[in-house]
């Protein structure tokens, strides 16, 4: 037993006896012990969550995405080189149309003509994609992390050149059962986080 | 020593143990390793000074020691990488040349804990110095995922993660420069 005195002793510290005295060393070894645990833990872990997971945004010298209210949409492409159990690209495709309407632009699919010269065009695609699984999600330490990153670049149509691009990665690294469902969330925040981005640059939203 | 001295000393040694394994990046590990040769252009060039876009803070749990590679060490792969790759005769970081390249590192970012996913934005731009043109430019996103399985101090990983993000950045710019520049020529 690593700490043999420490057997049976329950009761709160009483000043002046001897069992309070072993019961407070026992709890302040306790203590030591969690926050040594902690401390290794944290060297075993890498570095998490924070401002690391923030999303990059780059807009070309000189450009100002102001003023824009039409966006032509290309299908999301999967780059990942992986097959998944459900259709990642399309459930971007879907998360991304419906924020774009909400956020209240001209949504043009890309096969229609009837778009005008000063358009944007938006081209995603998934840069990075794993479900995670909820067991490794209950152990926590993103073990399960679900993970997403997604690629958008905004072209400008009457030029074809990109004026600029964001890359948004979110993941679910804990929450276990709570988190059931965290494969297929993950793509729709992070469809929803890249439109928040590009309504930021056009100027509907204040950027985060 | 009494009992507890000895757990706190073990505890203390252990973590210190740890926290002694958070290696900075390695430059070679930088640098691809799978050899590609292409056709020289028979042109100098030289690569500019990097410039590294001002990172976010560090988050609570972001220990001070995360070593992001520094300027100095993206500038020796680049210059490694292109060395490599056959497509200059030579290679320098100072005075003039036929062509120069910038790099500027966008911005790096890490996820997970566990197992951890780095990924790199580097924008690079090669300008023919004769004409004053720009060749290509192009912003290069790579990325490098390791698991607590293939590395397990998190601070180790992080490194060697970052070091697989650089060196995947690395491959597509010889690719992509050797591809700019054969489209250039004809």
């Amino acid at each position: 037993m690593l700490y043999p005195e420490c057997t049976g002793q329950i009761e709160s510290p009483t000043h002046g006896s001897s069992s309070g005295t072993t019961t407070r060393n026992c709890s302040k070894r306790a203590r030591t012990q969690l926050f040594l645990a902690v401390v290794v833990l944290f060297f075993v872990t890498g570095p998490v969550f924070a401002a690391l997971g923030s999303p990059i945004v780059w807009l070309a010298d000189d450009v100002s995405l102001k003023g824009y209210t039409q966006v032509i949409l290309y299908p999301v492409s999967n780059d990942t080189g992986e097959r998944f159990e459900f259709d990642v690209a399309a459930a971007i495709a879907d998360s991304v149309r419906t924020a774009l309407s909400e956020a209240g632009l001209q949504i043009i699919d890309h096969d229609e003509s009837e778009s005008e010269d000063d358009a944007l065009i938006l081209k995603s695609s998934i840069v990075f994609y794993a479900p995670g699984s909820v067991g490794g999600r209950w152990i926590g330490m993103g073990g399960g992390a679900a993970v997403c990153i997604l690629r958008t670049y905004v072209i400008a149509k009457d030029s074809d050149e990109i004026m600029g691009e964001i890359i948004v990665a979110k993941q679910v690294a804990t929450g276990g059962l709570f988190s059931a469902g965290a494969g297929k969330s993950v793509p729709d925040r992070t469809a929803r986080e890249m439109v928040e981005e590009f309504t930021a640059l056009l100027g509907l939203v204040e950027s985060k | 020593m009494t009992p507890n001295c000895r757990h706190l000393a073990l505890y203390l040694a252990l973590a210190l143990l740890l926290t002694s394994c958070a290696t900075p990046v390695t430059r070679t590990e930088l640098v691809p390793t799978e050899e590609k040769t292409f056709a020289s252009t028979g042109k100098r060039i030289v690569v500019l000074p990097v410039t590294i876009r001002p990172r976010p803070k560090p988050g609570f749990t972001d220990p001070a020691v995360t070593s992001f590679p520094d300027a100095d060490s993206y500038l020796y792969a680049v210059v490694n990488t292109l060395n490599q790759s056959g497509l200059f005769p030579e290679v320098k970081t100072e005075g003039t040349a036929d062509y120069s390249l910038s790099t500027e590192v966008i911005a790096e970012r890490i996820l997970g804990s566990m197992n951890n996913v780095v990924l790199i934005l580097v924008r690079y731009e090669l300008v023919d110095n004769e004409t004053g043109n720009t060749v290509w430019n192009e912003n290069l996103l790579s990325h490098f995922e390791l698991s607590a399985g293939d590395v397990f101090m998190g601070t180790e990983r992080i490194a060697k993660a970052l070091e697989g993000a650089v060196r995947a950045n690395m491959d597509q710019l010889d690719d992509k420069l050797a591809h700019a520049l054969a489209a250039s020529s004809t």
